[in-house]
């Protein structure tokens, strides 16, 4: 049995950022995770507070967050532990030579695959929004075979939300093999294929004649699969430093780029991060959890620490477990206080850009990220619970998912 | 008891997470990636027959599985699948050959100076071009025979009598390739006071067998595998292993495939041996009159055992002995994945895949390798002018026995 300061369970955004951050401060930790988190299906840009309650977009996410009240987690937080997260956010990243743009105070406007834009609070530096204010023409980079990316949308979008810029169409040849024996080109393969410079350079030669001072080329997200921003700082360098990345369907490549820094980081930091760790069980004395328990298909593994993270997202990935009637977390076994009738959980209507019920449903904890059940009553002393697995807010109507998977393991993790 | 995802297409939910991961979707597009030919395509083959190529380029390497977060077993499905197509369809002659290891082993290792003339003959065979006509890579790293098996070598060490005993399943590889790791195995053990059984019933695991696509051969090495399992765990004897893809098929591919019963009642006493020497390293029973080495190896972890989530014990324990320092490679799968490295049409894929951990070998300033993994060894060694190593090798090194 191996025995830690700290375990953190989940290896998603939340769990790989409190991870490195208990590294930081010198404890030793050990994270469990079955399975890769949400990132690199969700993408590596950090909503902090996108949107009120009734649906108007928050220019100032800090001031927004002051407004909040219990249980969402960022009352629970509070404005400072805010603040340091996303400060100790962006210095991790600057330190990991992937430097974040943008925040707190103000949020961007971040462009969609859609030709439209969204707000968002970090991003990293191939989505350098600034570039848009500046920008007047928008050449949008399109690249031959390249599946479910579709330029003349994304075009047709922007010409509505942009009607004054110039927009046009570009489309890119590489040397991709076709043919039934060949699976169709995604945006990782060309984020792969750019890691090479020869490709570099053929994609700056059919590009440049396009290039000036006033030009945006707006990339799928294809630009380089590495945390390192080496291919981005090549293509600017040769198109007057004028180049952005906008999502597109899972997986994500830029989400994947985060993740992989993360990781790296927490490599680095002597974090011991054992994959596939099926986390099934926990051993407890009154409300202090002494040791969580894996298995797969073999004998049961034991991991103790004094202080243990709970970062296993929420239905995705299996970290809250609904049936009907019930919700519930299954390693420490925590009830999620939920209607009985299962029809209440849902709104009826979808994409009618109302709030969903069920998108609130998580563990409810006391202000320092402590279980509690219906009662107020303590669960456990030494488990914290961050990101998706909180209850209490909805990430996806307000656009506060990275961001409040970053501020709660800041504030998990500054009290031990 | 952990509750553990069945062998069910519908537990993906699509978000193509494998695709980053699989090492095999990296290097060539002739693979349509996981998660398609995987659970997408099961669904479609259960209503329809499928006939897809893209298939054979599954490695079984499991980093597929290993990212999961739904806990799909994405390459089981694959090789269900690729099994099912060769009902079908007629089995390449490399496939043939290459799934019939253990008898080769059994046939060379047992005749006198068989192993000389075979490893020389496939040196021959492999000049001459001869591995080319039937479809088996001449520029992939074969390994070689032993003169001696281990059931063979094993039978002529003298153990001391100690009251805590395991069972020790060599695996093919161990008995007819690299007998050394064995008995590299039984002195560590016994220097520990523990004393190493073997069982001469052992049959192949079926790893390579179930590659090329024959499964249903496979159940008949299960049934026999597992009972003589069942009956040692009974005992309440542990089962030691140093091949981590016996151990995943042992544990778990028997289970998933064939939903063996008595894989549950033996797989909690199954260990790799460097987790079982950690474990009681931790326990505070591991002998630690270790020598100082002074060197440098590095560590390559095996898919295989990335994916059975016990972390890596190798490079904990090797850290504890005196003058050794162990770096993590941390360079991807090695590509050769059993018969997939050596088989003409994937041969070239695996070279790609390998590439990386073969560079990071040489350029290391490490004086060797070192891996649980057989096959993974013969990648490292291969043009990397490093040799490498079982850990065992080490420890008992450090021992001095
Ligand atoms: C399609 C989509 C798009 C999104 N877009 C954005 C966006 O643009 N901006 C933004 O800020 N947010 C976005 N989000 C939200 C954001 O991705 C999540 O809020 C955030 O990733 C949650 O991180 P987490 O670490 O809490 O959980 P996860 O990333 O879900 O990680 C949980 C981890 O725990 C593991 N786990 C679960 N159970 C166990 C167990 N028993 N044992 C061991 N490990 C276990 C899981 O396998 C997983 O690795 C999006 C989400 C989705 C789904």
């Amino acid at each position: 049995m191996s025995k830690s300061d700290v375990v953190v369970i989940g290896g998603g955004i939340s769990g790989l950022f409190a991870a490195c951050l208990a590294a930081k401060k010198k404890k030793s930790v050990t994270l469990l995770s079955y399975g890769q988190g949400a990132l690199a299906v969700a993408g590596g840009i950090i909503d902090i507070f996108g949107y009120d309650q009734d649906g108007n977009m928050v220019k100032d996410p800090l001031e927004h967050i002051k407004t909040l009240a219990l249980p969402h987690p960022y009352a629970k937080i509070g404005v400072d532990h805010v603040k340091e997260a996303v400060d100790a956010f962006l210095n991790l990243c600057k330190e990991s030579n992937y430097p974040y743009l943008g925040n707190i105070r103000e949020n961007q406007l971040v462009p969609t695959a859609i030709g439209g834009f969204k707000p968002s609070c970090l991003t990293p530096m191939s989505i350098d929004t600034n570039l848009f204010k500046k920008c007047t023409k928008l050449v949008v980079v399109d690249f031959d075979l390249l599946k479910d990316f579709y330029a003349q949308l994304i075009a047709e979008g922007f010409s509505k939300t942009c009607p004054n810029k110039q927009i046009s169409t570009i489309t890119v040849k590489l040397p991709y093999e076709t043919g039934p024996h060949f699976r169709d080109v995604s945006a990782l393969d060309v984020a792969r294929l750019l890691e090479d410079d020869v490709s570099i350079l053929n994609v700056i030669e059919q590009l440049k004649s396009k290039a000036s001072a006033d030009t945006l080329f707006i990339f799928p997200p294809v630009i380089g699969e590495t945390p390192n921003n080496r291919v981005l700082n090549k293509l600017k360098q040769a198109l007057c430093g004028n180049v952005i990345e906008v999502s597109a369907i899972p997986p994500s490549v830029t989400g994947y780029r985060t993740d992989a820094m993360l990781v790296k980081i927490a490599k680095t930091l002597g974090v011991e991060i054992i994959e596939k760790a099926n986390v099934f069980s926990c051993v407890k004395e009154g409300t202090h959890c002494k040791k969580v328990l894996t298995q797969n298909y073999s004998h049961v593994y034991e991991y103790e620490a004094d202080e243990f993270i709970l970062a296993t997202g929420g239905i995705f990935g299996g970290g809250t477990v609904a049936q009907m009637s019930r919700m519930f977390e299954p390693i420490f076994n925590i009830e999620i206080d939920v209607p009985k009738d299962n029809q209440q959980w849902s709104y009826q209507y979808l994409f009618t850009g109302k709030p969903q019920p069920f998108a609130t449903y998580g563990i409810n904890t006391d202000e320092s990220l402590r279980p509690i059940d219906s009662n107020n009553q303590l669960l456990y002393d030494n488990v914290r619970v961050v990101g998706r697995a909180l209850g209490g807010y909805d990430f996806c109507y307000e656009k506060s998912g990275n961001g409040v998977a970053i501020c709660s393991a800041y504030h998990a993790i500054a009290q031990i | 008891m952990a509750k553990l995802k069945s062998d069910n297409p519908d537990q993906c939910i699509s978000c193509n997470i494998c695709l980053t991961a699989c090492p095999v979707a990296r290097a060539t597009r002739k693979y349509r990636g996981p998660k398609l030919t995987g659970p997408a395509l099961t669904r479609l083959r259960m209503l329809i027959e499928d006939q897809d190529p893209m298939l054979q380029y599954c490695s079984n390497c499991k980093n597929c599985d290993r990212v999961c977060p739904s806990g799909t077993p994405i390459s089981t499905l694959n090789m269900k699948a690729r099994s099912a197509y060769y009902k079908k369809n007629p089995h390449t002659l490399a496939e043939k050959i290459l799934s019939n290891n253990e008898l080769m082993g059994k046939t060379i290792t047992s005749i006198p100076f068989a192993s000389t003339i075979a490893n020389l003959g496939m040196k021959i065979t492999k000049a001459a071009g001869a591995f080319e006509i039937v479809g088996m890579s001449s520029k992939a790293p074969f390994p070689t025979y032993a003169k001696k098996s281990f059931s063979a070598m094993f039978k002529s060490i003298s153990q001391p009598k100690c009251d805590k005993k395991v069972l020790f399943f060599p695996g093919c590889y161990v008995n007819y390739n690299e007998p050394q790791v064995g008995v590299d195995l039984v002195h560590v053990f016994n220097h520990n006071n523990i004393e190493v059984l073997i069982d001469d019933n052992f049959v192949c695991c079926g790893s390579p067998m179930i590659s090329a696509g024959y499964i249903d051969k496979v159940q008949h090495n299960a049934d026999i595998n597992s009972k003589i399992l069942a009956s040692y765990a009974k005992q309440g004897i542990d089962i030691i292993t140093t091949c981590t893809t016996c151990a995943l098929i042992l544990k778990q591919e028997y289970d998933e495939l064939f939903e063996l019963e008595a894989v549950k009642e033996y797989n909690v006493h199954m260990y790799d041996a460097i987790e079982y020497l950690l474990n009681m390293y931790e326990r505070g029973e591991l002998k630690t009159d270790f020598k100082t080495l002074n060197k440098k190896e590095i560590y390559h972890t095996p898919c295989h055992l990335k994916v059975q989530g016990y972390g890596k014990p190798t490079l904990k324990l090797l850290n504890k002995i005196p003058g050794v320092e162990v770096v993590d490679a941390d360079a991807g799968c090695c590509g050769l994945s059993g018969i997939y490295g050596y088989k003409t049409n994937t041969a070239e894929v695996a070279a790609i895949v390998g590439s990386k951990l073969q560079k990071t070998i040489k350029e290391s300033d490490a004086h060797e390798g070192v891996c649980e993994c057989n096959i993974c060894r013969l990648q490292m060694q291969n043009n990397t002018g490093k040799k490498a190593y079982h850990p065992l090798h080490t420890i008992r090194q450090a021992y001095g026995i």
